[in-house]
């Protein structure tokens, strides 16, 4: 593949609106996660010789996308110890997320997570990579992959106060839920 | 090195037990619900842009280094 293949823009372009879903999901702020995605963008055309020809596009893209999200969070932590309190100032001017009544509750407890249990359910859960591929993204250990998942199962599963048999009820908060999902 | 960054503390040494699969089966479901809503989402011109910009950069300097020559 060669820069000046048309098809690869195409390819980094359909890749976006996944990338920034991933983006946006690990760091919850739209406006950093679409620099993330250009920065990433960049990265993936300067460093296109570093692509394996025939390996998967994609999770080389996610895997250049988190290591740029976790590299900027160390330097973020470093100005912050500098400068304390200014992170709090700026997470207090996020925009407000417009997002489904019903989501909300989610994703406030998928807040809870931390980003080494929210990388791995989002590439597993969301985006469908194999554990093998996830570990591969995130340079863990299968076994480590799993374990993550696991935990960041049972601590939503803690934060959404759900329980085994409860969607039996159809009186359930997650009976709502169902119905929203099948709307979709 | 860094704090709090080591990966084997308390990750694969003691395996939780994991969830019953009708409850995974419920977090997954929401998850993607929340993930799909999220890929949905119009891409913004900026990234068309950019990488038409790169591409462009990159054909310049090709042009450039042909003429030094």
């Amino acid at each position: 593949m060669t820069k000046s293949d048309d098809d690869l823009q195409a390819l980094l372009i359909g890749a976006v609106p996944n990338l920034r879903a991933f983006a946006n999901s690990l760091c919850g702020d739209p406006t950093r996660a679409d620099d993330l995605v250009q920065d990433t963008l960049v990265k993936a055309w300067s460093n296109l010789d570093g692509f394996e020809k025939g390996s998967n596009l994609k999770a080389w893209l996610f895997t250049i996308l988190r290591n740029t999200y976790f590299s900027d969070l160390r330097k973020r932590r470093r100005e912050v110890e500098d400068a304390d309190g200014a992170l709090a100032e700026r997470m207090s001017v996020l925009p407000e997320q417009h997002v489904h009544m019903d989501l909300v509750d989610f994703k406030k407890a998928f807040g809870v997570l931390s980003d080494d249990q929210k990388e791995v359910l989002l590439l597993v859960g969301a985006e469908g990579f194999s554990y093998e591929e996830a570990a591969e993204i995130t340079n863990a250990a299968v076994g480590t992959v799993k374990s993550r998942v696991n935990r960041a199962r049972v601590a939503l599963n803690k934060a959404l106060g759900l329980e085994a048999g409860e969607s039996i009820n159809p009186n359930s908060e997650f009976a709502g839920v169902m119905r929203v999902a099948g709307r979709g | 090195m860094g704090t709090g960054s080591d990966p084997k503390r308390g990750d694969s040494a003691t395996m939780q037990a994991p969830l019953p699969v009708e409850l995974q089966g419920q977090i997954g479901q929401r998850l993607r619900e929340a993930y799909i809503e999220l890929i949905n989402e119009p891409v913004p011109d900026r990234f068309v842009a950019l990488l038409q910009q790169l591409k462009q950069r990159e054909e310049e300097s090709k042009e450039d280094s042909r003429d030094e020559k």
